[in-house]
């Protein structure tokens, strides 16, 4: 596949996640226009439901590949 | 390789190249089901369908153009003589083949040597508990052929999903229907909407109405929840969504995200038996064929074809309805273009949204569908439906 040759196309737009109430939101939005608290700061359902806690798993889970890369 | 949809995943780079990932290929338009909600009408097969050294030709084109996986389907693939040597040609690119099956007729020894060939996985149609399944498919014994379709390929080490339509017989008893596949030891359990299109809008007392998502989508939520201490992981189809409290449920997490447009003709292919080219195997030939393979190569309908690309700019200037006002408009851009299209014969417009039904819910609104047009009797045909809404 020639990649130059390949027709152009816009990528997705990628919304961020209501740190609270869990529900896609713009990178603007504060408070969350879903349950009005605000939107960075971990809490209600976002921890309650466990997203939180599967976050944080593969986030670090991609630290420890990219880090793994590195000294490779 | 235990999660067939990882070839699918696609990267920024893939969206900006337009690489078209994922092939969905009718390969013959043959059948051996009667199925009610059947949007291509199969039967009997195409009258000029693509012969192996054609259908060669076009795989190798596909690969040359950097799609990473096939999904063979009908009509019924296993149908076409030459299906494995189909299976074999499509791997020996590296490229993922698996096949979308009603199992009627799939035994032991035909999974064994489509494995042998190369086939990574197959997706079973499940579409009720035993009695409903057997009528709406229109062959008794089809459900227990289903079944044991799944149970051997399982037993083969095939990555197994069962792929059940939402409509309204089967939404009353989908944990029941998750429960019976689920014991044959699938590893997906893939949803998806009945859309309006061929056989379906015919008997369009099959369709779910947009009112009944939240509580279907609801009751999916539940049983996503069971089936992940299962090891099952439960997929929502193009169809299914978007956004609102569930879309971090499935689609959120393990490298994705949330649902982000349909991408058909974007990242996309379907293929017609008579070898013509769409943005998405279930789009009607009349408005979205990019031309035919005997008459065109591939590279140059990708990228020449206006009927391929009507998604490449995530444009949002074709929604219309309560999509147009919505705040996820320029992400979702009204969701799969086959679901709208085969409604309102245009997209832009998906009343069987979840964010849609929840929202006009909470203004004590709420949406049924009813068909204004018949739709003619021929593959992918659509009719025509208006929206109603109806205070609740």
């Amino acid at each position: 596949m020639d990649v130059k040759a390949m027709p152009k196309g816009e990528p997705s737009v990628a919304l961020p996640l209501c740190l609270n109430c869990a529900e896609y939101i713009r990178a603007t939005d504060v408070p969350c226009p879903h349950c009005t608290q605000d939107p960075t700061k971990p809490g209600g359902r976002y921890k309650e439901d466990g997203f939180y806690a599967r976050d944080a798993l593969e986030n670090l889970l991609d630290a420890m590949e990219r880090a793994a890369t590195k000294q490779t | 390789m235990n999660d067939m949809s990882a070839p699918r995943i696609l990267t920024n780079q893939d969206q900006k190249d337009c690489v078209p990932v994922y092939v969905v290929w009718e390969t013959t338009l043959a059948c051996n089901l009667k199925c009610g909600h059947c949007g291509s009408r199969a039967g009997d097969r195409r009258s000029d369908e693509l012969d192996t050294e054609e259908a060669f030709d076009l795989i190798d084109q596909m690969a040359a153009l950097g799609t990473r996986e096939i999904t063979i389907i009908g009509g019924e693939a296993f149908l076409r003589k030459d299906w494995i040597r189909l299976i074999e040609r499509i791997t020996s690119h590296g490229i993922l083949c698996t096949m979308q099956t009603g199992a009627y007729g799939l035994n032991e020894k035909m999974l064994r040597r489509a494995q042998d060939a190369g086939l990574g996985g197959i997706g079973v149609s499940v579409d009720g508990l035993e009695d409903d399944h057997d009528k709406i498919r229109g062959r008794k014994g089809s459900y227990q052929a289903c079944l044991n379709a799944l149970r051997v390929a399982k037993e083969l080490g095939m990555v197994t999903s069962a792929n059940t339509q939402i409509n309204a017989i089967s939404y009353q008893y989908l944990r029941e229907v998750f429960d019976a596949v689920a014991a044959v030891g699938i590893s997906h359990w893939q949803l998806q909407w009945t859309v309006a299109m061929g056989n379906a809008a015919d008997n369009d007392d099959v369709l779910l109405q947009p009112f009944l998502v939240k509580p279907v989508m609801d009751e999916v939520a539940e049983i996503f929840k069971h089936a992940q201490t299962m090891g099952v992981t439960v997929r929502p189809g193009n169809n299914i969504g978007y956004f609102g409290k569930y879309e971090v449920l499935w689609r959120g997490g393990q490298g994705g995200g949330h649902y982000a447009g349909c991408p058909a003709g974007h990242n996309a292919i379907g293929i017609e038996a008579d070898g013509t080219i769409k943005a998405c195997p279930s789009l009607p030939k009349e408005r979205y064929s990019g031309g035919n393979i005997r008459d065109l190569t591939l590279e140059d309908m990708w990228h020449n074809s206006p009927e391929l690309a009507f998604n490449r700019d995530r444009g949002t200037d074709k929604l219309w309805g309560h999509c147009k006002d919505c705040m996820y408009s320029d992400v979702c851009r009204g969701g799969c273009t086959w679901t709208a299209d085969s409604l309102f014969r245009k997209p832009g417009n998906n009343p069987y949204c979840y964010y849609r039904v929840t929202e006009l819910e909470k203004r004590g609104i709420r949406e049924r569908v009813r068909k204004i047009e018949e739709a003619p009797d021929t593959p992918f045909a659509v009719g025509l439906f208006e929206i109603i809404e109806e205070a609740i």
